[in-house]
């Protein structure tokens, strides 16, 4: 059994004969804020929702603090935190309703915190949720999520829908949280801002597929675009061995790959007698290189 | 977490977060425009027209998501999901879903068996003959009586009434045992939603099947009646066999169903 508080190993899901998930494995440390990015459909909801045990992966191992989510019970749940991506709540519950319910569910709830929270934003508890705002909607699932203190956080879109003034004070709250409890947090989003600003780990699902997991820091530093051109002897066919994608174009090869592992740029050069250079790449080029078809 | 705790923290939740569930067990009552006329016809007294409420109830209160695509199961209604991934037992989550869902289907009937109690005996007019001996040989303590201007074709039912009232809440005690397992059968297939909306058709046509009777013999909704008049106990002890058995098998359904 993995330690680590989230943990998936070859995981594999598909609906009505479509593979949404295709071998999924990635261990988050504890402690650790995971940006998961992917583009919409990319698979990110499924994997959250696998997490969150509310689906079953067809294949492979799914861990939430040592246990399969699927089948955990009230004790387990207390601290698991989830915030579903769409508004889950029945419209007409009123606040209070549900803060009720959250207290009496979990011993380990925070009035203190809630109450901070929802006067911090604003939000009678008398009011029913769909007289909320959309940003005000997020904000309470947000508040459900936290409230209980979880060791495990999972946040899908957690800043879909909200101002700009907003996504920042939630995600200042998300980074308040880790500082106050070591909580591990993955968070999914397609908006990359939001990654940079909170997490320490990233990770990039295209079609299914995760195709990086590592540290922000190293991910920048390890990922790069280079371009090989002046062939002597003609271009090489077939696949650039490490690369993520490969373009040619004349006699130009522009690969995006990682230049500190297996073949260097200047390996490949020397192999293939030509020059070549090196484009260094931010967080958005590389996940736009990495979540194309 | 104390279960008993769990248990009445989501029943509350469930009662008080969705107010407009309240408004279809008023719904159920339409028996009450029947009750304690002057020898109502046996035929209208059968007539249940509202069963497909209990279907609707079922969907709303145990499965919302069964309208929802198996990938995007993010359910409105009374929020299935939300609840689901609070920190519940999933049987516990079941159990309090059912309770709910009983609660509705069963409210309005009692409340008409009450009612019931203010004018318990019933002259009702039976036309066809078969029925009648049928009656007669079956519901205790019936007899013909003259109806008005000299009709030939009243019985007279001790506590009639009550009996006819009880009969309805049997009748959805039963449909709503059979929608609690129907609901969670079909609840893992891809059209699962069109099942349910067959189901519904079925059960809103069920009226109109009542009044056959093949052969001129008598309708089998009479005939049902009948019998249930003559072994009220033993209908009531295997229904509420059949309950806990469904409860303990949905229990279990439940934990395994994805949402």
């Amino acid at each position: 059994m993995s330690e680590a508080p989230i943990h998936m190993q070859n995981v594999s899901r598909s609906f009505d004969g479509v593979a949404v998930i295709r071998n999924l494995s990635v261990s988050i440390r504890t402690g650790s804020i995971y940006g998961f990015l992917g583009r919409n459909g990319a698979g990110k909801t499924t994997t959250i929702r696998m997490l969150a045990g509310l689906i079953r992966p067809d294949e492979g191992t799914v861990r939430v603090s040592g246990n399969d989510p699927f089948l955990i019970g009230a004790e387990e749940r207390q601290r698991l935190g989830y915030m579903s991506e769409k508004a889950m709540i029945s419209p007409f519950a009123r606040v209070r309703t549900v803060l009720n319910l959250g207290r009496a569910l979990y011993p380990s709830w925070n009035p203190a915190l809630a109450d901070a929270l929802i006067a911090k934003y604003g939000i009678s508890p008398r009011r029913r949720l769909t007289s909320l705002s959309q940003g005000s909607q997020r904000i309470f699932s947000f508040i459900l999520a936290i409230a209980p203190r979880p060791s495990v956080l999972l946040l899908d879109e957690p800043a879909a829908n909200l101002d700009v003034v907003a996504r920042r004070e939630v995600l200042d709250d998300i980074l308040e949280l880790i500082r106050d409890c070591g909580c591990t947090v993955l968070f999914s989003t397609h908006i990359l801002s939001d990654v940079e600003r909170v997490a320490d780990e990233i990770g990039i699902l295209a079609n299914g597929t995760l195709r990086v997991s590592e540290p922000l820091d190293s991910l920048k530093d390890s990922i790069r675009q280079v371009r090989f051109f002046g062939f002597r002897g003609g271009a090489p066919g077939g696949d650039i061995p490490g690369s993520f994608r490969t373009v040619r174009s004349g006699d130009d090869i522009t690969v995006t790959m990682r230049i500190n592992s297996g073949a260097t740029p200047e390996d490949l050069a020397a192999r293939w007698s030509c020059q070549h250079e090196t484009r260094a790449m931010n967080l958005e080029d590389i996940f736009v290189e990495l979540s194309r078809n | 977490m104390n279960t008993s705790k769990q248990f009445w923290a989501l029943l509350k939740f469930q009662a008080v977060v969705s107010p407009f569930v309240w408004v279809l067990p008023v719904a159920f009552c339409t028996p009450l425009l029947f009750m304690s006329r002057t020898e109502p016809s046996l035929n209208i007294l059968m007539l249940s027209q509202n069963l497909f409420l209990v279907l609707l109830l079922g969907a709303l209160v145990l499965a919302p998501e069964i309208f929802t695509t198996s990938s995007g199961g993010q359910a409105g209604g009374l929020g299935a999901e939300f609840i689901r991934t609070r920190a519940v037992d999933k049987s516990i989550l079941a159990r309090s879903k059912s309770s709910f869902f009983y609660l509705l289907v069963l409210i309005a009937p009692m409340a008409v068996v009450l009612y019931s109690l203010r004018s318990p005996d019933l002259h009702v007019t039976i036309y066809e003959r078969l029925a009648r001996l049928d009656c007669l040989s079956h519901v205790p303590g019936s007899a013909l009586v003259a109806g008005r201007g000299g009709r030939s074709d009243v019985v007279s039912i001790p506590n009639g009434n009550v009996l006819v009232a009880a009969w309805r809440a049997w009748e959805f005690l039963s449909l709503a045992i059979l929608v609690q397992v129907f609901v969670y059968a079909i609840h893992p297939f891809k059209l699962r939603r069109y099942y349910f909306w067959a189901f519904i058709l079925l059960v809103s046509l069920s009226p109109m099947l009542s009044t056959f009777s093949p052969g001129g013999s008598v309708p089998w909704d009479q005939h049902l009646f009948f019998r249930y008049a003559a072994y009220q106990s033993s209908f009531w002890i295997l229904t509420l066999a059949s309950l806990l058995l469904a409860q303990v098998w949905c229990e279990r359904r439940f934990a395994r169903l994805e949402q």
